[in-house]
Parts: C-alpha cells; sequence; structure tokens
C-alpha cells in the first residue's frame, strides 16, 4: 500500500463515519402534496445528541426535459433552525439558507435513478456553482452516495448540514435505506446545498428553484 | 415510393380505425363494410406486390428494401408500442434504428410530412347525440389521442437520430440545397435529430453515467460531432419543428428550435467527466493470452483516445470563441 493511499484512507476515514440506520428527520405533515409527496410544515433532527426543530421554508418539484417530455425525479422540501433569516430572492436564498444553524434538504424521488446517475448529475450542479468536487468533503459524500446504491421511488436522500463550534459544519447524509455517513468540512451548506438553491445547473433545476423561491 | 405511400396510408387506415374504437358506434354494417375495404385494400396491394415480383431483378430489390422498410413502419405505428415513451421511448428506437438503416431520404422525408400531417389534422369522428350535436371528447379519448399523438412524433424523432451521416448530408443536397418541395421538412428533421442525439444517445444515456472506457468516450465524441455538424450549419437558424394538433390540456404544439449555445455545456461535460471517471491505467487491455496482442490492442485504444480527446478539443476551442452570447 503506497503513502498516498494510506494517507487517502485516513483522510476518508476521519471524514466518514457511518453513524445510524435510522430517519434522521422527524416530519409534521402539512396537508399539502407535490407529485404525491406529503410535504411537511415542520421536522426534527437530532444532531449532537440534541433534538433541534426545524421549519419547512420552501419545497418544489425537480423535473427532467427529455425530448418532448418533462420527466419527473424528485421533489424537494428544505428546513431550517431559523426561518426568519431566510430571504427568498434568486441572488439571497443561498447565503440566507446557510446562515440557520441547521438546515436541511430532503429530496424524495418520483422514479428510480442508478446511483452514478445521481452523483453525475449532482456533480453537474456543483460544478455550475464553482464548487471544487476534487475536494476531500465532496469526494466522500459522492463515495456514500454510490455505496448507498440508486435512489427508489418514494424513498428519500436527506441532506442535513450543523453548524460546528470551531467554525466547521457537519453534513449528515442518509441515503435511501436509512444510513447516515457524516461528513466534517467549511462551508458545507453553502457549496452542496447549491445544487438546489444556487445557480441552476439546467433548466429543471432552474424550474425547481423558482418552485423554492415562492 | 408508391409502395412506401400504401403502407402508410393502410398502417393509417389502421391506427384511425383504433382510434375510432373508443368511440363505439354499434352498426354492423359500418363495421363489415370498413372490414371490406381493408380486404379490398389488402387485395390490392398483394397485387401489387405480386407485380413486382415478376416485373426482374430491379423490382426485387425495391421489394426486399420495401419490407426493410415496411416491418418497422409497421411496429413505429403500433400504439402497442407508445406505453414506454418516457423518459426515452425505449419500445420504438429498435424499429426507429432499423428504419433509418432502411429508408431512403427522400422515402423519409415524405414520411415525416405525412405523419406530421396526420398529427395536426387527423382525429377520430365525434359520437353524435340523437340531435346529431357532436359529443366531445371524453378525458380517456383525450388521453389516449394525445399519446398516439405523441407517440407518432417520437417515432419520427427516432428514426431521425439514428441516421446515418451520409444521409445526413444527402438530406442537405437533397432538399435544402436543392429547394425542394420537402425543404421545410427537412430543417425539421435536422433538429429532431439533434434533439435526439443530445437528449437520449447523449444526456440520457451516455453523459449521464461517468465516461469511464474509450468506448464511452469515443462515441460521446461521434455524437457530440453529429450535434457540432448541424449546429455549425450555415442555416442552423432555420433549424427547428412545430408538431401542432394535440388536443387540451396538452400544449396545442411541440416546438424546438436548435440553439447553438448548447454545444459549449456539451462539450465542458464530455470533458469533465473524462478528466474524473476515465483512467488510462484502470482499462483492461488483457483481452488474449498473447502479449504481443495486448500490446497492439492497448496501441488501438490509444490511438481511439487520443483522437477522440483531440477532436473534443477541436470542439472546445471552436465553441469557446464562436458560442454566441
Amino acid at each position: 500500500m503506497s503513502l498516498n493511499t494510506i494517507v487517502k484512507s485516513i483522510v476518508s476515514l476521519t471524514l466518514v463515519a457511518s453513524v445510524s440506520f435510522a430517519d434522521i428527520l422527524t416530519k409534521e405533515l402539512s396537508g399539502k402534496e407535490n407529485s404525491g409527496v406529503k410535504l411537511s410544515k415542520a421536522a426534527s433532527v437530532k444532531v449532537d445528541q440534541y433534538n433541534v426543530n426545524l421549519t419547512q421554508v420552501a419545497s418544489g418539484l425537480r423535473t427532467k426535459k427529455v425530448l418532448v417530455a418533462n420527466v419527473k425525479v424528485y421533489t424537494a422540501e428544505v428546513f431550517v433552525s431559523e426561518p426568519q433569516t431566510v430571504v427568498k430572492t434568486d441572488a439571497d436564498l443561498l447565503a440566507s439558507v446557510a446562515k440557520s444553524k441547521t438546515a436541511v434538504v430532503q429530496l424524495t424521488f418520483l422514479r428510480d435513478v442508478e446511483a452514478d446517475k445521481v452523483q453525475v448529475s449532482f456533480r453537474d450542479a456543483l460544478v455550475a456553482n464553482n464548487v471544487d468536487i476534487n475536494s476531500a468533503e465532496v469526494k466522500s459524500l459522492f463515495a456514500a452516495m454510490v455505496s448507498g446504491g440508486e435512489a427508489k421511488t418514494g424513498k428519500t436522500l436527506t441532506f442535513v448540514t450543523n453548524k460546528n463550534s470551531d467554525g466547521t459544519e457537519t453534513l449528515y447524509f442518509e441515503d435511501n435505506s436509512g444510513k447516515v455517513s457524516t461528513v466534517v468540512g467549511k462551508d458545507l451548506t453553502k457549496n452542496i446545498f447549491s445544487m438546489w438553491l444556487g445557480i441552476p445547473a439546467d433548466d429543471g433545476l432552474k424550474s425547481l428553484k423558482a418552485d423554492l423561491l415562492k | 415510393m408508391k409502395f412506401l405511400v400504401i403502407v402508410i396510408a393502410l398502417f393509417s387506415i389502421v391506427a384511425c380505425d383504433k382510434v375510432n374504437n373508443l368511440i363505439e358506434v354499434p352498426n354492423k354494417m359500418d363495421d363489415l363494410n370498413k372490414k371490406m375495404d381493408k380486404m379490398t385494400t389488402g387485395m390490392d396491394t398483394t397485387n401489387n406486390n405480386m407485380d413486382k415480383m415478376v416485373s426482374g431483378m430491379d423490382s426485387t430489390v425495391v421489394g426486399i428494401n420495401d419490407q426493410r422498410v415496411f416491418l418497422p413502419v409497421k411496429e413505429l405505428m403500433d400504439e402497442a408500442n407508445y406505453e414506454k415513451l418516457s423518459p426515452i421511448p425505449s419500445q420504438l428506437m429498435p424499429f426507429g434504428k432499423k428504419l433509418a438503416e432502411a429508408i431512403t431520404v427522400n422515402d423519409l422525408a415524405e414520411l415525416v410530412y405525412l405523419w406530421q400531417k396526420e398529427i395536426r389534422e387527423v382525429n377520430p369522428t365525434k359520437q353524435m347525440d340523437k340531435e346529431g350535436n357532436e359529443i366531445a371528447y371524453t378525458d380517456a379519448e383525450v388521453n389516449r389521442i394525445n399519446k398516439i399523438k405523441l407517440g407518432r412524433t417520437l417515432a419520427i424523432q427516432t428514426v431521425c437520430g439514428f441516421l446515418s451521416d451520409e444521409k445526413v448530408n444527402e438530406l442537405i443536397v437533397t432538399h435544402i440545397k436543392n429547394h425542394s418541395r420537402y425543404e421545410d421538412t427537412a430543417y425539421e428533421i435536422l433538429m429532431f435529430r439533434a434533439q435526439f442525439v443530445r437528449d437520449i444517445l447523449l444526456k440520457e444515456s451516455l453523459l449521464s453515467q461517468p465516461l469511464s472506457t474509450v468506448g464511452k468516450i469515443h462515441q460521446a465524441v461521434v455524437y457530440a460531432q453529429q450535434l457540432d455538424f448541424i449546429a455549425r450549419l450555415p442555416f442552423s437558424e432555420k433549424v427547428a419543428y412545430r408538431v401542432s394538433g394535440f388536443l387540451a390540456p396538452y400544449p396545442n404544439a411541440i416546438e424546438e428550435k436548435l440553439d447553438p449555445k448548447m454545444m459549449l455545456p456539451l462539450l465542458k461535460k464530455i470533458q469533465l467527466s473524462v478528466q474524473q471517471d476515465f483512467k488510462m491505467e484502470q482499462q483492461n487491455f488483457k483481452v488474449s493470452s498473447s502479449p504481443e496482442e495486448n500490446a497492439q490492442n492497448q496501441a488501438v485504444q490509444n490511438d481511439i483516445y487520443n483522437k477522440a480527446i483531440e477532436q473534443l478539443n477541436v470542439g472546445l476551442q471552436y465553441w469557446e470563441a464562436n458560442t454566441p452570447k
């Protein structure tokens, strides 16, 4: 094993650790639906041994235009711990969500999508937002996504970010089997959530962002 | 061509009947008449085929060619193949490819024109009430009519998408440079092709997953070059289609116009995937027990890879400099 491989393994072990196999988010339904998905008005998430109460501040539908049809891919819901900080303008949405101590994006899939297709799609979205896709944090997240397998219809992918006292953030990623992986780094909300709240990488994400701004 | 027209007419009749079956007309005489009509048409077709068989070698060749056209046309018009149209028209694609290989450029232009006309203008006869007033289609009927129109549109698209480069060149010379009666249809064929190559063959297939092998990279660049060719045509601003005739609540028309601005992000996406997902050292070149053969295989693959990257870079340079602001 080369030194480079050993270093990579250590970094990877530090950044990603499987912590649980349970629903990370406990949701309170709003009675509203989007494409058959029951939306929430609030939720709670357990981070650092504490339950954090969250408010749902936005929801929308991610579609993808293929030939003449707009194919429904997933619904997205955004939750934050400080809803009063959220500014629903195109330029400010991402930065304002990133101000919250805890923020969540949950995707509920409306069709099966293979793991590497999800990864390629997320990669395009990160590139559109000038996020370094070769950073250790992004690589760790992608590794967790690929190991989680394909996104299944009706199942969720959940991204929770929480600010730590040392200025870093922890990203908890729950795959569709309920396995949670964690990544620690800087500006994770701003970087990872840019996929949905930042510069849209395609027309489907543009339409989703328009929904989220409503 | 006459044969193709007969085939299309025959299947249009059958397809119209399928739609008409939605509306139950309890008139057995009408049904019988329809069956008689079909039988007579069928007899005519058989006689035509018989005539062709006895008229020498040329006709036999035409007959074989027609059969290669006949079968995929039949499948492309079969409503049963419209069950899975989204996200990709998977049931139509094998027949679209077969037809693209078999059909002549002139026949394709006529076929696309006729199918578009059918989508635009043909709807099943509405039922009448006791006073002779038309009864509006039910929601189920509207859905089915729209599904057939959408299926026919995607059938056109698959054929255009799978055309060879040679046929595309011939189409341009015959119908655009010579300003034939099907010039407008030829612009539409180019748009159908561009959209199919971009959305299905590239975005939904090759580029939706990592470009991890030489073969995937090579094919992605080939498709990108097909798009590049259309985007650089001096008349690219005329490359567009409009398919109308859908019933509410569908939008009445589906439209698409070629946007040369698509090229740069597409080429950059290929470049990104090559940089991120392809490792030459991870490729399998041990394809035989002979080291010499393996070395030769590696050299060939290296050559294919290098040429693809060179072509990709040429495209990137061009569109970096020429992408409309």
